[in-house]
């Protein structure tokens, strides 16, 4: 695979505040489109309040990064089942995806192919019946095998998380039946994903991604390239695309710190 | 079930989905991801209790006749007005 053919992602990270609104909150909210403070206002639960802004704010903040359109001007739209994309200005379409729980958001920007994102709090206690109500065999085996009630949990999770970024990339949400494709490899930082009914998501080649974006949280990612059958996809090493983790506060002190004076 | 109880039905399994939230205030022709933090797993919970509680089976296809609570309860009615609440 050339360079020219990866896919590049840019994965953000972004602690909103659980309580009250604090300075990277007050900073998203200034960036929030038409009517969006006022759907914020619709969550009665701060922490829910807060995730809804950084998430909307922190996206339209990355989406306009090193070019002169204002955040809010960009003007965003959701699909059926809820995934996000750039409607203009047409020059700075590209995939992305947002993802938030308590205390966490992530946004994942790539320079193209299909992106989804989940994220999980490592200390969510999930009713483990899902896994057989709704998981794909193979994964129901992956969870249930584990005999310490707190590794089956953290099993779920992870299976949880790979699930979720993919049916978020392919925009289908949960009207795709989850036992319809089941992850492989789980354990490994790259599993695999193979699909049990013909048709599903065709000519395009997935890669997945699980990490970590801070103590405490559980992550994964999911990267399409569209046009690529898996069957014909050249063989490659874990990691086949390029990706980082940034911190989104990390961008917030460089905005407000002064510009250096040159160097005499 | 009348609509109503339907409508007390959800209100009992969100209760249990999400403790911290005040559904006296829930509208119910918003979405429920509007209002209150309910994501995908949550949304599962609820297709579950209901299978659980009731024998309701809802395919993925009808999901989004789950949206909001107003969305929800039209679509139970049918499925849910020969059950009797205990």
């Amino acid at each position: 695979m050339t360079e020219e053919q990866k896919i590049s992602v840019e994965v953000w990270s972004a602690r909103a505040s659980l309580n009250e609104p604090g300075e990277l909150e007050r900073c998203c909210r200034n960036w929030l489109g038409p009517g969006e403070w006022e759907r914020a206002l619709r969550f009665r639960q701060a922490s829910s309040r807060n995730q809804h802004v950084v998430g909307r704010g922190m996206a339209r903040r990355l989406l306009t990064q090193a070019t002169l359109e204002e955040p809010a001007k960009i003007v965003l739209d959701w699909s059926d089942h809820g995934k996000p994309f750039i409607v203009s200005p047409r020059e700075l379409i590209k995939p992305f995806n947002v993802t938030h729980t308590e205390g966490m958001v992530l946004v994942g920007i790539g320079n193209r192919g299909l992106i989804g994102i989940d994220v999980e709090r490592l200390s969510r206690t999930p009713d483990i019946g899902l896994a057989r109500r709704f998981f794909a065999a193979p994964e129901v085996d992956y969870v249930m095998g584990k005999s310490d009630p707190d590794a089956r949990r953290a099993a779920f999770l992870r299976v949880w998380t790979l699930k979720e970024s993919f049916i978020k990339a392919i925009g289908t949400g949960l009207s795709m039946p989850l036992a319809d494709f089941a992850f492989e490899r789980i354990d490994e930082p790259n599993p695999s994903v193979r699909m049990l009914r013909p048709g599903l998501a065709p000519a395009t080649n997935w890669s997945f991604l699980t990490f970590s974006p801070a103590d405490g949280y559980l992550a994964a990612i999911a990267i399409g390239e569209p046009g690529m059958p898996v069957e014909d996809a050249v063989p490659r090493p874990a990691g086949p695309h390029e990706w980082v983790l940034n911190r989104f506060e990390n961008l917030l002190a460089a905005d407000r710190s002064p510009i250096a004076p040159p160097s005499t | 079930m009348s609509p109503a109880e339907i409508r007390e039905e959800i209100l009992d399994i969100l209760g249990d989905i999400a403790p911290d939230e005040n559904l006296d205030e829930l509208v119910d022709d918003v979405s429920f991801r509007e209002q209150m933090e309910l994501d995908s797993m949550d949304f599962l919970d609820i297709v579950m209790e209901l299978r659980k509680r009731h024998r309701v089976q809802i395919p993925e296809e009808d999901y989004g006749h789950l949206a909001s609570m107003g969305s929800t309860v039209s679509y139970l009615e049918p499925k849910m007005r020969d059950i009797v609440k205990a």
